[in-house]
């Protein structure tokens, strides 16, 4: 059975590589691999001549001259018509260019903000990268306020970068918020699963009640209702339907509407 | 003072140091031996003291014609730089014998060591001989402004990157300096859309050359805007050594990903299989 993941979420990690393909029946899609597996796979059945094909490696796949290696634990997957990448559960998030996440502002200096983003360093955004933001009109912004914003320097060697405005320089949904609400944590794939166009776990959730969500894609989510209970009930819905199958998830869902007024 | 008066200044006081040094041995000696023999070993323990601390200030004052004599003394005595009761440093010669060079200077016709390390004395040809003192035997090279540098990319910045410069065109550095390559001295064109990610990563050795010294506490300014300067050897995220495709780019043989760099073209004498 496969959950399919959406196409941006693939495209933002692709790492595009070409190679030869030799029928070698080893590992199926679905198949738990670990690091280090020398990844030959079964070609779907519509193809069964050995001719060459072109292969697209996504994240937790790495080409190594002939062959193709597996870099993180997980899950095959397969999209259409050649796309494979491993699926693996992650809590620590790594920062990722042109990512949207939610930040803290934890420190004021000069004239950057200090944001926690939940990686290994904090990162850095500018005064002047909000919606109309000049040298004399500063942000209204404080220590310790939520802040959902871009990034636009995100990589190894480097201090990342964050940005509350797009290209055009409009703020598109990006900003200070949050008076209210409950910020919490959960895994880096369910964040994915929500954020997907045609998510099953968002549409249940609709059917509940109305709430406001912000999800970030450093697995911070957060969430505001109309009073404490119902905020409270969505944040622990969320966290706990993370190991569930659609089935358990929906069951869980229709009992706890049942049980709330 | 002239050289004269610092001699007979010197030799003054050594008499009056003897005097005293004759009365202590003269009290504490003379008591216990006979009369004949007190006398004998007093004048000889004076004169061997005498001799021993007067001859080398003695050779000093007269003019040292060859120099040999001087560099016996500097095996017992280095050239030290200034003594305890003197103004002047180690006299090595006169302005008649040699001509001046580093860590010496001139003084009433003699040249003077002014730092603590070894004589060189180099002969150039029908010219006096040219005399100096280093610290060292080796001298070190140091980057100059215009001179072709090889160094190692230590940290990056989207202002600037930070470099350890290891060889000075084709002399290997004792120490390493540090430099600094600015966004805008990247490359020619296109100076305020250059991204220092897109062009150097850590671990890149890369050919500069240095267009400023720096002040006392900032680095070696260096550019890369040529095209013959750039990122010469570079690893990619796999760990192999990446092979150049364009100015711009270069692809890792294993993984065949390509990865942005400001590369140098390197010219094909120089170039090894």
């Amino acid at each position: 059975m496969l959950i399919i993941v959406s196409t941006w979420f693939v495209y933002l990690f692709v790492i595009l590589s070409y190679f030869y393909v030799i029928i070698h029946v080893v590992y199926k899609v679905g198949d738990v691999l670990l690091p280090g597996d020398v990844f030959s796979f079964q070609m779907p059945e519509s193809i069964t001549d050995s001719k060459p094909e072109k292969v697209v490696c996504g994240p937790g796949l790495r080409r190594n001259g002939d062959e193709v290696l597996v870099c993180k634990s997980g899950i095959l997957r397969h999209k259409q018509p050649n796309l494979y990448w491993i699926d693996s559960q992650q809590r620590r998030y790594v920062p990722g260019k042109g990512e949207s996440v939610i930040g803290i502002i934890t420190a004021k200096s000069g004239d950057i903000f200090k944001v926690d983003v939940g990686g290994s360093e904090q990162a850095s955004l500018s005064y002047l990268a909000f919606e109309g933001a000049t040298k004399r009109n500063r942000p209204n912004v404080q220590v310790g306020d939520l802040v959902y914003s871009q990034f636009i320097i995100a990589n190894k060697d480097m201090e990342p970068e964050l940005v509350c405005i797009d290209s055009c320089g409009r703020a598109n949904g990006m900003g200070v918020f949050g008076a209210g609400g409950l910020l919490f944590k959960v895994s880096l794939g369910l964040v994915r699963r929500l954020l997907a166009p045609q998510s099953e776990i968002a549409k249940d959730l609709e059917k509940m009640f109305p709430f406001e969500i912000v999800v970030g894609m450093n697995g911070r989510v957060w969430v505001k209702s109309k009073t404490i209970q119902q905020t409270l009930i969505v944040a622990n819905l969320l966290e706990s339907c993370e190991n569930m199958t659609a089935q358990q998830r929906q069951t869980l869902f229709r009992r706890v509407a049942d049980g709330s007024i | 003072m002239s050289v004269r008066n610092w001699d007979e200044k010197l030799l003054s006081d050594l008499a009056i140091l003897m005097v005293f040094v004759r009365l202590l041995l003269y009290s504490t000696i003379g008591n216990v031996i006979v009369q004949d023999s007190v006398y004998t070993k007093h004048v000889c323990l004076s004169l061997l003291v005498m001799i021993v601390v007067v001859l080398p200030t003695l050779v000093e004052s007269s003019d040292c014609k060859s120099l040999d004599i001087c560099e016996k003394f500097k095996c017992f005595s280095p050239c030290v730089c200034i003594h305890l009761s003197l103004p002047a440093g180690d006299r090595l010669c006169s302005t008649e014998d040699c001509m001046p060079g580093t860590g010496v200077y001139l003084r009433h016709g003699y040249i003077y060591s002014s730092l603590a390390g070894y004589v060189l004395r180099k002969n150039e040809g029908e010219e006096l001989p040219v005399i100096s003192v280093v610290r060292e035997t080796e001298a070190q090279l140091l980057p100059d402004v215009g001179a072709i540098v090889t160094c190692k990319v230590t940290s990056i910045n989207p202002r600037f990157a930070k470099v350890h410069i290891l060889y000075v065109g084709s002399t290997p550095l004792k120490d390493r300096f540090r430099g600094t390559i600015r966004k805008e001295d990247v490359r020619a064109t296109e100076k305020d859309r250059v991204e220092t990610y897109k062009s150097f990563r850590p671990g890149d050795i890369v050919l500069a050359k240095v267009i400023s010294l720096g002040d006392v506490q900032s680095n070696y300014l260096l550019t890369t805007a040529e095209n013959e300067l750039g990122v010469v050897v570079a690893h990619s995220e796999a760990g192999a050594q990446m092979v150049p495709i364009s100015w711009c780019e270069m692809q890792c043989p294993r993984t065949h990903a390509k990865e942005f760099r400001k590369v140098a073209r390197v010219q094909p004498e120089y170039l090894q299989a």
